[in-house]
């Protein structure tokens, strides 16, 4: 299965944010990104029965903020509850740096924490490097053998 | 000459025995026999005592006194009314109409005199209301001395040259204060200070102890003994003034002037009887051993006498004709102001009933008129020395109920104290609490000033890189200076947001070595730019409790400034290092670079602050305000010297405060 079947879900509410996301994945060119605006969005997108058929997303980019800290928890505890979503890679990204939000999401079972920079290179650069990551991880990819190959 | 009497008497008998009486005395006396030559004299020359007989041929010698009270150069001199001993109703219109004495014929001749001598020993009253002052001192020179300084202050003065003639003084003169030599020979000033203090006539009179002792000690043995202030003799009458001056203005609530009976001036007895000769034997018997009698003739005189001037002790008649013996005993008694004085019955016969009448009435004692008049005196003796006994006890207890109210004044203001405390740290933890809120709104405003300025550089530089044709070389330089701007907007922030976290974070102190810290802060410096070449040096060890965090930050800063004040420095140097002052250690970091303006040195550790342009040196303007804050948490100061182009350095001290020093 090739990385570009799997899509990128995108959880975020700021249309700036966004565009803005969308624009420095495409620049990876790691996958397709889909896009939800909020909790309601996310949890039809990932649970719905009705939802067209295709693969679960690689990753799970969570902005918190959805708008409120509590709704993008919500999210991350369906994700870690269902048994289809229980192993799909959750980044959470965030402006906060408050200590009790990052450690509540690890122990809701987020994979990785990504305080957002301000300076968009660096945001392009961080989101590339963590995604491919975790889709390599998601697929099985030993970085190790990787290497070695290389 | 001591002085001149004038005598206004019809009868040439009296006026040759008392003028015969003050001659030898070394008075002068001018001799009157009637009003009309009384006023002739006084035309002609001062008096300064007069002498006046209340029945006189052509008037009535209260109304004379009237006269002389109401002329300018009469109007203070001394009177003494003289008057057959039945006519009580006199004596107290006499006083009513500012008599200064008393005295009932037939008088002692002596005992006048004596009276006259100590009536003229009073500085005559002076218009001008100076505040009478006694001062009771052995030395001559230093007594002189100091009235003539108050009376150049305006004081009436008068002097007394040892402890029992002062207290007597005090008793007849009854001054505004006293000033007194705390050492002197026979009675010291202490002692003298103590017994006014338990004379209810004089307990009220500010009294200012002289010493001669330099130490702590001397004081405390003037305070003791009651004295409301002290000088040591060697500060000079310019102190004793000020002093003086300080101690009538807190007394100044205006004094009681009623004669109280005075525990050092004689003793005033009233004896009640209406009959004239047992009230004539007892009043020679009483004059004898140095009372002064006051006779009247019934009850109702007595109780109007006593209205207007006050006794020692009385004796009273059991039976008399009007208001009885008991009756009038019964009312004395029922007197708030009267009710303490010692009171003797006397009667004719020695009868129990009588006896037990009186006493049920209110007498203290009771004495048979047939009794040898020495028991009556013995009596009288004893009940003067209880009344004596009692106002001392009441001062003792006045005074203990004073400290008592002291004490409990000073639990309320303790009280008050503590509640204002709390109030003052309710009011604390309210500023504590908004200041959070404050850093908390700071904080979060900060997190959310992020978003917009991600989109701004984010859009900018997609435009840049997808839509580079659609705008012209300086529209992409406009995009530039946007992304630039975003970048440094975005700098700032995190400094804000490091310097509220420096603020908010929970401070856990541990022993550190900042050496060791520094050296790790170099090394990262040397990773970034590898190209640069400084010299550094760096004192080791150097240890300090503090937040290795914080700390570690606060290196990184000044460590950081002074890597990038030298970037054209060739070479470029820094040191980091520590010295001790005052018991405290106080570190380092200089540098040859840049340096500052020495007169903003204060200036450079407020936020946003920048001494620098920001083209010449990058930097946000947060850095030394966290740094500031960071150690003033940790109870030290800060503080930096520097030329501008000649280097800086900054100081700091991680605890106990320190005074900011200039360069």
């Amino acid at each position: 299965m090739s990385v570009r079947d799997h899509p990128i879900l995108l959880v975020e509410d700021d249309p700036c944010q966004q565009e803005l996301t969308r624009i420095a994945l495409d620049e990876s060119g790691l996958a397709p990104v889909d896009l939800a605006g909020d909790r309601a969005e996310a949890i039809d997108y990932l649970f719905c029965k009705d939802r067209p058929p295709g693969p679960l997303p690689v990753v799970v980019l969570l902005d918190l903020h959805l708008p409120t800290a509590a709704d993008g928890f919500e999210v991350l505890r369906r994700i870690r509850r269902e048994k289809s979503t229980r192993h799909v890679p959750v980044v959470i990204l965030s402006s906060t740096e408050d200590p009790e939000k990052i450690e509540r999401g690890y122990a809701l079972g987020a994979n990785s924490f990504v305080r957002k920079p301000v300076g968009f290179d660096k945001y392009v650069e961080v989101l590339s490097r963590l995604a491919w990551y975790w889709i390599r991880i998601n697929q099985g990819w030993d970085p190790a053998g990787e290497r070695e190959k290389t | 000459m001591k002085g001149r009497i004038l005598i206004v008497d019809d009868s040439l008998t009296v006026r040759m025995d008392l003028s015969a009486a003050f001659r030898d005395a070394g008075f002068e006396t001018v001799l009157c026999a009637s009003a009309a030559e009384a006023r002739k004299a006084l035309d002609s020359s001062e008096a300064d005592l007069i002498l006046l007989d209340v029945l006189l041929p052509d008037a009535d010698g209260v109304e004379l006194l009237s006269e002389f009270r109401g002329r300018s150069d009469t109007e203070h001199t001394q009177v003494i009314l003289l008057s057959s001993e039945s006519e009580v109703k006199d004596r107290i219109r006499g006083l009513e109409r500012g008599a200064n004495e008393y005295v009932g014929k037939p008088y002692e001749a002596s005992y006048v005199v004596a009276r006259a001598a100590e009536l003229l020993r009073r500085v005559p009253e002076t218009a001008e209301n100076g505040a009478r002052i006694l001062v009771i001192d052995d030395s001559l020179t230093y007594r002189e001395a100091l009235s003539e300084a108050l009376c150049d202050a305006g004081y009436r003065t008068s002097l007394a040259a040892e402890g029992a003639d002062g207290l007597r003084r005090a008793a007849d003169l009854r001054p505004d204060a006293i000033i007194v030599d705390g050492v002197m020979p026979g009675m010291d000033g202490t002692v003298v200070v103590r017994r006014i203090r338990l004379d209810p006539g004089l307990q009220a009179t500010p009294c200012l102890l002289l010493t001669a002792s330099e130490s702590a000690a001397g004081e405390i043995v003037a305070l003791d003994s009651g004295a409301d202030a002290y000088v040591r003799k060697g500060e000079g009458t310019e102190v004793v003034l000020a002093r003086l001056a300080a101690m009538l203005r807190t007394a100044a609530q205006p004094r009681e002037r009623v004669r109280l009976g005075s525990l050092m001036g004689p003793k005033r007895i009233l004896a009640v009887d209406d009959s004239p000769t047992y009230l004539h034997a007892v009043t020679e018997q009483l004059r004898e051993e140095g009372y002064e009698v006051i006779q009247s003739r019934s009850g109702e005189e007595a109780l109007d006498l006593l209205a207007v001037e006050m006794v020692d002790c009385i004796l009273l008649d059991l039976l008399m004709p009007g208001l009885s013996g008991t009756d009038t005993c019964r009312r004395i008694k029922g007197s708030q102001m009267l009710r303490n004085i010692p009171l003797i019955m006397l009667t004719a016969v020695e009868e129990p009933r009588s006896m037990i009448e009186g006493m049920n009435a209110g007498a203290d004692d009771y004495v048979a008129k047939s009794a040898d008049v020495n028991v009556l005196i013995a009596r009288l003796r004893a009940q003067l020395r209880r009344k004596q006994f009692e106002d001392e006890s009441r001062r003792v207890r006045e005074e203990i109920l004073k400290r008592e109210s002291e004490i409990r004044a000073a639990r309320e203001r303790a009280e008050e104290r503590a509640v204002l405390l709390e109030e003052l740290e309710e009011k604390n933890r309210t500023l504590e609490m908004l200041n959070e809120e404050l850093e908390a709104f700071a904080h979060s405003v900060s997190h959310d000033l992020r978003q917009p300025l991600r989109s701004m550089d984010g859009f900018s530089r997609v435009l840049l890189m997808e839509y580079a044709q659609a705008v012209d070389e300086k529209g992409r330089h406009y995009l530039r200076r946007v992304r630039a701007g975003a970048k440094r907007m975005g700098e700032m922030i995190d400094g804000l947001l490091v310097l509220s976290r420096a603020t908010r974070q929970y401070l856990r102190p541990a022993p550190l070595r900042l050496d060791l810290l520094a050296q790790g802060v170099v090394q990262r410096l040397r990773d970034e730019e590898p190209e640069r070449e400084v010299e550094i040096e760096i004192d080791v060890p150097m240890e300090e409790r503090g937040d290795e965090q914080l700390v570690e930050s606060v290196l990184e800063n000044l460590i950081g400034n002074a890597w990038k004040f030298t970037g054209d420095r060739r070479p470029a140097r820094i040191r980091v290092g520590v010295g001790f002052e005052s018991g405290r250690q106080i570190f380092f970091v200089e540098d040859n670079g840049a340096g500052f303006p020495s007169e903003e040195a204060e200036k450079m550790f407020a936020p946003f602050h920048r001494l620098h342009a920001a083209d010449e040196f990058p930097g946000t303007g947060i850095g030394l305000a966290t740094t500031q804050r960071i150690v003033h948490r940790h109870g030290g100061s800060i503080w930096a010297t520097g030329q501008l182009g000649h280097g800086a350095t900054v100081y700091f001290t991680l605890s106990g405060k320190t005074e900011r020093r200039e360069k």
